[in-house]
């Protein structure tokens, strides 16, 4: 059932068996392994802790950080905070879904790409702000932000 | 004795003991707080906010279903402020609501609608956000999910979580939450047991029963009381009648039914009930009266020189009590057997009387429980939730089973005996209970038996000595009792002996049979054979289906169906079912417990038709009413009640001596393929309606 799970995933979370205090912990350590948490991921957790299947669904569901589908290699988070809005957060997001082909809460069917928008990034001095992985770029033009997709892109290329 | 506590509520001076939550300190003074959320017997949420009352003394609004009372509290229900905020919040579970109470099933039983009146709430305040993908019927069987009117209380839920597997729970954030099932599955694919105990507990029209639906308004509804018939747990069950006819059933006081009693009612009201009496006319059945039918019948049992009778056990005691009265009034015939799957008299006597009998309580107050059989939890759903509740209250859990269960899951000790070797392994803790000198020597009987114990050698059950002796140790002591889905005589008499062994005497023992009076045997005197007899007469039994077929040249049955064994019968009288007779049963303890005629039937009581059979033959009985009978019965079962006698604990041999019988196989629930059949049809021809209706 849990076969996709990486076996050091299921000996590390073992000694939690039976623990369902433990739930949010194992869920993140599993998102953190296979990048998103399946359904048989679920089954494997709620065998694991004694936690009813509906519990996990509703936590997996409920939490936004917790994904159920395959994510992309590198997130794309624009803001639409007040800030950004008014500093043009609008035009920037039709020119990343026209240039990536997807929707914010999608991600690019070569598993590149996922594009999120977020409340607030924390930054509005910056605004309009954009973190793509662990880097925040800020004062951004609708050209520089798919450039900078971009340069993340042809990134990977060269280091694969 | 926990400390009291006395508070004012809306002028009123209450005292309640400490710990006592506002809501249920308001309600035993009789002032009702509106609640959506808490439901009595649930664990409390307080996520509705609909109980909030006004502390003074206190800026804020405190919710009275979790906040515990306090010395000189002074609580208002019902101020100004209270109210605005209880308008506020009623107006906001509208404005998701997508209701229409004209045509909703719940109508004048809602609690919505009860509050909504009570506080002239303005339903269209915030107009409606019902977005189109919401369903309106997830397409489950017997039970229809309209999640555009859940209002989110979490009710059923906390229901699933309590009393059955746990399946639901709340989905998504925000406007998106929905109360639904793992990956919004089909119930039949989440593990649910369709008990339908989150139908008992929603406050609107969300889930309702299938059946139901469009058969009358809740205050069209007339209700009876009586036991469920379909095993012998006794759960109290509601009938709801409308026009006439059922439309549900819902559990009593117990708050519990398994999916047998909620939905397993529709065999009442089958077409193909016999309504009126059948006879022989070469090779058919022919309809007739019932004077020519009770004559016949009469003559026919009159003229066959020796007769027999058979009885079930689905039948009130009054029914059994007549009919043995019958066959040796009328026909002088002491030759009447308790079958169809009953436990014949002489294995009621090795359980130490009927006192021994345990019912759900003395499983739910038991400090030590021992579970035999296989499908204990599938099959008899109340006894696992008895199970359960006694193991969270910290009881041990002692499973034999071969095969891994819900309960093994949750026991301290799981035995596996080989296949058929249940009672070896008792007879083996029973031994090892004298060995490690556990048992109770001051019970009666005790001493006479150990030295025969501590002869006997050690059978073989396929289980370690380790674990037996542990089991042994873990039986010994504490308020223990024998939970049974193994029906053998061989387990029954190990299950009983090991309780001698202890000490436990009364309330210890707890055979499970999926009908509604197996015990009903000790009101006959003898178990019969049948050998030899020229007339039968089959009361509320199959023997053809059981596999034996009866050898006779006279035949009557009587049955609620044609069956196999009706179908050679020379007359046929119809039965009238369980929840339509009036009468007793031998319950938990040997009580006699008093069932009443809930469902509707034209027939004449199963006691008068005997009677009036008695009256055809000329050798009436000497009942004029059931009260007649019912004195019988009870003076029969007092008499019995504590005189028979505990077994010995002897080696395997003694089994031989009583009546052998086959281990109890689950019938196939045949009813609940039918109801998904015909209801998945009906629900079916619904949307190809509104498909026509679009097009």
């Amino acid at each position: 059932m849990s076969d996709l799970l990486p076996i050091e995933l299921r000996e590390e979370c073992a000694p939690l068996a039976g623990h369902p205090e433990h739930l949010i912990h194992v869920l993140r350590r599993v998102q953190e392994t296979v990048g998103f948490i399946s359904p048989d991921s679920e089954a494997f957790v709620s065998d694991l802790l004694g936690v009813t299947l509906s519990r996990v669904h509703g936590v997996v569901t409920f939490y936004h950080l917790f994904y159920t589908e395959p994510r992309g290699r590198h997130t794309v988070r624009l803001c639409r905070g007040t800030a950004c809005h008014v500093g043009g957060a609008g035009g920037i997001q039709s020119a990343l879904e026209e240039h990536l082909g997807i929707k914010p809460g999608e991600t690019t069917e070569d598993l590149a790409v996922t594009l999120e928008t977020v409340a607030c990034l924390g930054a509005c001095a910056l605004a309009p702000v954009m973190v793509v992985d662990e880097g925040y770029h800020g004062k951004l033009t609708a050209a520089e932000a798919v450039a900078i997709v971009d340069r993340t892109l042809s990134g990977e290329a060269e280091a694969g | 004795m926990a400390k009291e506590i006395t508070l004012h509520i809306d002028g009123q001076p209450v005292t309640v003991p400490e710990g006592t939550k506002i809501l249920q300190a308001a309600e035993s003074i009789g002032i009702e707080i509106p609640r959506l959320c808490y439901f009595e017997g649930l664990p409390a949420s307080g996520s509705c906010r609909l109980c909030l009352v006004e502390i003074e003394g206190q800026s804020r609004l405190a919710v009275s279903c979790t906040q515990r009372v306090k010395e000189g509290m002074a609580v208002l229900t019902a101020s100004d402020r209270v109210l605005r905020s209880r308008r506020f919040i009623l107006e906001l579970i509208w404005s998701t609501h997508d209701g229409d109470c004209t045509t909703c099933e719940k109508a004048g039983a809602c609690d919505l609608q009860r509050y909504t009146y009570d506080l002239d709430v303005d339903k269209e305040k915030y107009g409606l956000y019902a977005p189109d993908e919401i369903p309106s019927d997830l397409g489950d069987p017997l039970l229809e999910r309209n999640l555009r009117l859940c209002i989110l209380c979490g009710r059923c839920i906390r229901a699933c979580r309590e009393k059955s597997q746990g399946i639901l729970d709340f989905m998504e954030r925000g406007m998106s939450t929905i109360v639904t099932t793992s990956l919004n599955r089909p119930l039949a694919e989440s593990g649910c047991d369709f008990c339908g105990s989150c139908i008992e507990v929603c406050p609107v029209g969300c889930l309702v029963e299938r059946d139901r639906k469009l058969r009358g308004r809740e205050w069209e509804f007339e209700s009876v009381e009586t036991l469920c018939g379909h095993c012998n747990l006794g759960c109290t069950q509601v009938i709801d009648l409308a026009h006439g006819e059922i439309v549900r059933t819902r559990p009593g006081a117990d708050g519990y039914l398994c999916v047998r009693g909620k939905f397993g009612w529709d065999y009442l009201s089958s077409d193909d009930r016999l309504t009126a009496p059948l006879v022989r006319n070469g090779d058919s059945l022919q309809e007739t009266t019932w004077a020519e039918a009770l004559a016949r019948a009469a003559e026919g049992l009159a003229g066959a020189g020796s007769v027999a009778g058979l009885v079930g056990p689905n039948v009130t005691n009054e029914t059994v009590k007549a009919f043995g009265e019958l066959l040796a009034t009328s026909f002088g015939s002491q030759d009447v057997g308790f079958t169809g799957g009953g436990v014949p008299f002489g294995a009621l006597s090795t359980f130490g009387g009927l006192k021994a009998l345990a019912g759900v309580g003395d499983v739910e107050k038991a400090k030590k429980i021992l579970a035999i059989g296989p499908s204990l939890a599938e099959g008899f759903p109340r006894a696992r939730l008895a199970i359960k509740r006694a193991v969270d209250a910290g009881a041990k859990l002692i499973v034999v089973d071969p095969n891994e269960s819900e309960l093994a899951a949750i026991a301290t000790l799981h035995l596996k005996p080989k296949a058929g070797a249940e009672a070896a392994l008792l007879t083996a803790i029973g031994k090892a209970l004298v060995d490690g000198d556990l048992h109770n020597a001051e019970a009666e009987g005790v001493a006479e038996a150990i030295p025969a114990i501590r002869e006997l050698g050690v059978p073989d059950a396929g289980v370690s000595p380790e674990a037996i002796a542990e089991a042994a140790k873990l039986f010994a002591k504490g308020k223990g009792v024998v939970v049974s889905s193994a029906l053998t005589c061989d387990v029954l008499s190990r299950s009983a002996g090991l309780l001698m062994l202890t000490g436990r005497k009364k309330g210890a023992l707890l055979p499970l049979h999926p009908s509604a009076n197996p015990w009903a045997g000790v009101l006959l005197s003898a178990g019969a054979s049948g050998d030899g007899a020229k007339g039968i007469y089959a009361l509320g039994t199959d023997p053809v289906a059981a596999g034996e077929p009866p050898n006779a040249d006279f035949l009557v049955v009587q049955d609620l169906f044609l069956t196999k064994t009706a179908e050679m019968a020379d007359v046929v009288l119809p039965l009238r079912a369980f929840a339509e007779e009036e009468g007793t049963v031998v319950g938990a303890g040997g009580k006699l417990i008093a069932v009443n005629a809930a469902a509707p039937s034209d027939l004449p009581a199963n006691w008068q038709i005997l009677a009036d059979l008695a009256d055809a033959a000329g050798k009436p009985l000497p009942y004029k009413s059931i009260r007649d009978v019912r004195a019988a019965a009870k003076e029969t079962i007092s008499a019995v009640k504590g005189s028979l006698a505990f077994p010995s604990m002897n080696g395997a041999g003694d089994s031989e001596e009583l009546r052998p019988y086959e281990r109890f196989e689950l019938p196939e629930p045949s009813w609940v393929a039918r109801s998904q059949i015909r209801r998945g049809g009906s629900a079916a021809g619904v949307s190809e309606a509104k498909e026509e209706v679009a097009a």
